[in-house]
């Protein structure tokens, strides 16, 4: 998977690192004195990189969780992102990333002991209201969890915190470790599709419906609650189709009581990160079409997002409850 | 385009001979040869000679994203004599600032840490080679492509049983040559990443600026405009099907954006 690993002087004798580096016994290893040294060089291609990615282990410093995007919520009032990790394995044409990042390395800070204190102590300064803290935002959650040990780890440590709501996003099917693990009803396994056909084209690596439906069939049936994040939605011409088409595959499977949430919304990236993504990859049919640039928003347009989400709306009430519907308009 | 750099003649011979590079005796600046698309410049001892002679290249050839390779020798406090290896850290020794190629290519070469000095040494550092050129060369070549096809290699011609000392051109070129082909397989797959980043849409954008006016601004706007043409219609001769009535460039565009616009949205 990773052809070569950078490891930050200060973290080479990490425990954690000792223990994921024993997975690449035989692989170059190499010290560093900051990730960012790698990350954010100007003069690399994150397209050439992709071809043989390298993982970086190394320390978080600074704040360890952020306020989550305004307009993205699954019914919490308080909200929370967190990045264990800072890119990743896979290579969605869509994905903000190849944006906002110089270098396709995937960074993954070791020190998970610090999250779980600022998570904790985020959680506590809420008293007894429920605090969502979400996961995958920069990188997927249950990639690398062979290794890394990511969900095991900060389940473990933070399942005894009554108002702690943990969302752990996901295109993968690493999901071993969760069925070892006690239930946790306050986990939420969300994981991100996209039309059978869009998938081929646009997510490059991810694992097929198929499979990561087979994932949340074992996940659902040992009571872990289900999130779905349809989110991109892409436009295309026929768009109503494919997406009932996928709604169909997807509740053929899951079990609508166990879906904590469903949120959904349409392509939209910062300019600057679609300028950047449209020169590394000038030939991608997805960056050819016509978009519309309002507002430093590169989009479908005002209405034809709403119109979208209205469709995606009405084709997912006739399978689930309007509660458990969250469009993204952020 | 590869662009080979060396700090000595020795260094360069095998290479000059492998890929029959023939002197440029009009560029005097440095010692220059060429054949087709491979150039190699031979540039002095050290970091100084090392980023002049890089600069004047890059900015003679004018290519966009070429290869470049550092070639030379190095120390090594415990390697055997005649080693290759490719540089996947380079460290400056007097600014400390570090480089990170990356290792994209599968290659029979072994990797290791490089530092780079201002003087040459006998105390070699533990667990690096060492080199009087490489951070220079990284320095220079990464305003000019990208890092993924910048590389160094290095062959170890001293240690700590045989201390550098002057070494004839002969003898430098017999501790190299045996990576020759090594060498070359990694040009040769750097060159083919390099072929990913290109644009193949100049033949018809120079067609079209040669036809009609266009601003710079509507320079960048068309290229765009011919990518996106690419991505949409890749098996379409787009010169082919321009209708008669355009007679300006700003009319051939308002065409063309309005004529991708329409198109199906497929993936």
């Amino acid at each position: 998977m990773f052809s070569t690993i950078y490891v930050e002087e200060a973290v080479c004798d990490h425990p954690r690192t000792r223990k994921i580096l024993q997975h690449f016994r035989g692989r170059t290893v190499i010290e560093c004195r900051h990730y960012g040294e790698l990350l954010n060089l100007k003069a690399q291609n994150f397209r050439l990189q992709k071809k043989q990615p390298a993982l970086i282990l190394a320390e978080k410093q600074g704040k360890k969780i952020l306020p989550a995007p305004a307009g993205y919520h699954i019914g919490a009032r308080h909200n929370y992102y967190f990045s264990h990790m800072l890119n990743c394995i896979y290579d969605c044409r869509y994905c903000f990333l190849q944006g906002m990042y110089q270098s396709a390395c995937s960074v993954l800070f070791v020190n998970y002991e610090d999250f779980i204190h600022h998570i904790r102590q985020q959680a506590l300064s809420h008293h007894d209201e429920a605090v969502h803290f979400f996961s995958g935002y920069d990188g997927d959650s249950l990639a690398l969890e062979p290794l890394s040990l990511f969900a095991e780890t900060f389940i473990n440590d933070l399942r005894n915190i009554s108002n702690i709501w943990l969302e752990l996003r996901t295109k993968s099917t690493q999901v071993r470790s969760l069925l070892a693990l006690e239930p946790w009803p306050q986990c939420i396994v969300a994981f991100s599709f996209t039309p059978e056909d869009i998938s081929k084209a646009l997510e490059h690596g991810v694992p097929a419906i198929q499979q990561r439906l087979n994932a949340i069939d074992k996940l659902q049936q040992r009571g872990w609650p289900i999130g779905l994040r349809l989110d991109p939605l892409i436009d295309i011409e026929d768009f109503e189709q494919q997406y009932r088409g996928l709604l169909q595959q997807l509740f053929s499977v899951i079990n609508i009581d166990n879906i904590h949430s469903i949120s959904f919304g349409a392509f939209r990236m910062p300019e600057n990160f679609y300028n950047r993504m449209t020169g590394l990859y000038p030939k991608e049919r997805l960056f050819a079409f016509n978009m519309e640039r309002h507002d430093g928003i590169v989009s479908y347009g005002e209405s034809r997002e709403q119109d979208m989400r209205n469709t995606m709306r009405e084709m997912l009430l006739e399978y689930v409850r309007p509660s458990i519907l969250f469009p993204c308009v952020a | 385009m590869l662009i080979i750099h060396t700090a000595l003649h020795g260094e360069a011979r095998a290479l000059i001979n492998h890929f029959s590079l023939k002197r440029q005796h009009d560029m005097n600046a440095f010692a220059c040869f060429r054949a087709d698309n491979i150039f190699l410049i031979e540039s002095g001892i050290g970091k100084t000679n090392t980023a002049s002679a890089i600069g004047w290249a890059c900015g003679m050839l004018n290519v966009s994203s070429p290869v470049m390779l550092n070639i030379g020798m190095a120390g090594h406090t415990a390697c055997s004599i005649g080693e290759c290896y490719i540089a996947n850290r380079i460290e400056d020794h007097a600014t400390q600032h570090r480089y990170y190629p990356p290792q994209l290519v599968d290659t029979p070469l072994g990797s290791d840490c490089l530092l780079t000095l201002d003087r040459p040494t006998e105390n070699y550092p533990e667990k690096c080679m060492v080199d009087m050129e490489a951070s220079a060369f990284m320095q220079a070549a990464i305003r000019f492509t990208t890092i993924e096809l910048c590389q160094s290699i290095k062959v170890i011609s001293d240690n700590t049983l045989k201390p550098a000392g002057r070494m004839k051109d002969s003898e430098v070129e017999s501790l190299l040559a045996p990576h020759t082909e090594a060498v070359t397989g990694l040009a040769s797959d750097l060159g083919q990443y390099r072929a990913e980043l290109m644009d193949n849409t100049g033949a018809t954008f120079s067609q079209l600026t040669q036809q009609w006016h266009f601003t710079k601004y509507q320079q960048q706007q068309l290229a765009r405009l011919l990518q996106r043409h690419q991505a949409l219609q890749p098996d379409e001769e787009l010169i082919d099907t321009i209708p008669a009535w355009i007679d300006s460039g700003k009319a051939f565009m308002r065409w063309l954006d309005g004529h991708l616009n329409n198109l199906p949205v497929r993936l």
